[in-house]
């Protein structure tokens, strides 16, 4: 059985142009940051799906466009471009905002735990 | 043989004057391309650079009166928060006090805002006084997508995530408001040579 646990994790203020943006060519996709996801929460979240506080748009982690070749490390929608997740190491402390991720559906079987420690972990 | 090994030194090279390069920072002689988002392609027919806030009366510039405004070359050494310094970049921009002389303010403060929701927040003594320009040439050529086109902001006596790249303006503030980076665990100056790269430092 498959327990799926959502978590809101709050909403984004923030804003963005109107303009045409180019296809992303320094982009990753979530996989990129699966390691760095998994070292902070304990379990692997590149399976789980994440909704945009902006849009409000749902997808896998993996499939988010990251950008690593700055300060830190960025997640953003691919429906909207705004920002999901930002990573940010400071003195070997990796610092995770989530503020742009509505909802985050963390299941047993896309993290590899058992379920009650999903929803543990998840709060 | 030895079973130490000196490890390998990539791009670092020694530097012929040691002076010019803040602490923690290498040389590099290409122009890293780093961004926290996709390259907008800012058409200049669409750009205008706009300066609102805490001012008597916002001011904006389509593209081409900005590049009518009176301009200068600058060739300055550059600093990057990831650790790479280039040397003698050459750029062609407005100076801020260029565009700041015909507004009146009481603000301290400036946010740069950019096409693709990027800010970056600085303080008006730190892009004044002939120490900031919004740049549209680099090295002769005009200013690629890719490294701020068709303008940036350009500050470089502070780390480079405070040069916004595809800057659209600067809102001036009676109160620091941190911008992307800053909010994210950056410093909230970023002077290279005293190390500021992260709150705290």
């Amino acid at each position: 059985m498959v327990t799926t646990t959502a978590v809101t994790l709050g909403s984004s203020s923030a804003t963005r142009g109107t303009e045409e943006l180019s296809t992303p060519m320094l982009a990753l996709d979530g996989n990129a940051i699966g390691g760095d996801l998994l070292q902070v929460f304990g379990a692997d979240l590149t399976g789980a799906r994440c909704v945009c506080a902006a849009c409000f748009a749902a997808a896998f982690v993996a499939e988010a466009a990251v950008y690593i070749h700055g300060p830190g490390r960025v997640a953003r929608c691919r429906a909207c471009g705004e920002p999901l997740i930002v990573l940010v190491t400071v003195r070997d402390i990796t610092c995770v905002d989530i503020s742009g991720i509505a909802e985050l559906h963390i299941t047993a079987v896309t993290t590899g735990l058992a379920a009650p420690a999903a929803a543990a972990r998840s709060r | 043989m030895s079973p130490i090994s000196r490890g390998f030194s990539g791009r670092r090279r020694p530097l012929a004057d040691a002076s010019r390069l803040p602490p923690g920072q290498y040389v590099t002689d290409d122009l890293p391309v780093l961004s926290a988002g996709p390259t907008p392609h800012t058409l200049v027919v669409e750009w205008g650079f706009t300066i609102n806030g805490a001012v008597d009366q916002p001011l904006s510039w389509p593209w081409n009166e900005f590049i009518a405004l009176p301009a200068e070359t600058i060739t300055v050494d550059i600093h990057c928060v990831t650790k790479w310094s280039k040397l003698d970049t050459s750029w062609k921009g407005v100076s801020v006090d260029t565009l700041l002389a015909s507004v009146q303010t009481d603000a301290e403060y400036l946010t740069a805002w950019s096409d693709g929701g990027y800010t970056t927040n600085l303080a008006l003594e730190d892009v004044t006084g002939g120490r900031a320009w919004i740049a549209y040439e680099y090295a002769g050529e005009p200013l690629r997508p890719e490294h701020g086109g068709p303008a940036r902001l350009l500050v470089p006596h502070l780390y480079f995530w405070k040069s916004a790249k595809w800057v659209r303006g600067l809102t001036l503030t009676r109160y620091d408001e941190p911008g992307f980076w800053e909010t994210h665990g950056y410093h909230n100056r970023g002077d290279p040579w005293l190390e500021q790269r992260y709150q705290g430092d």
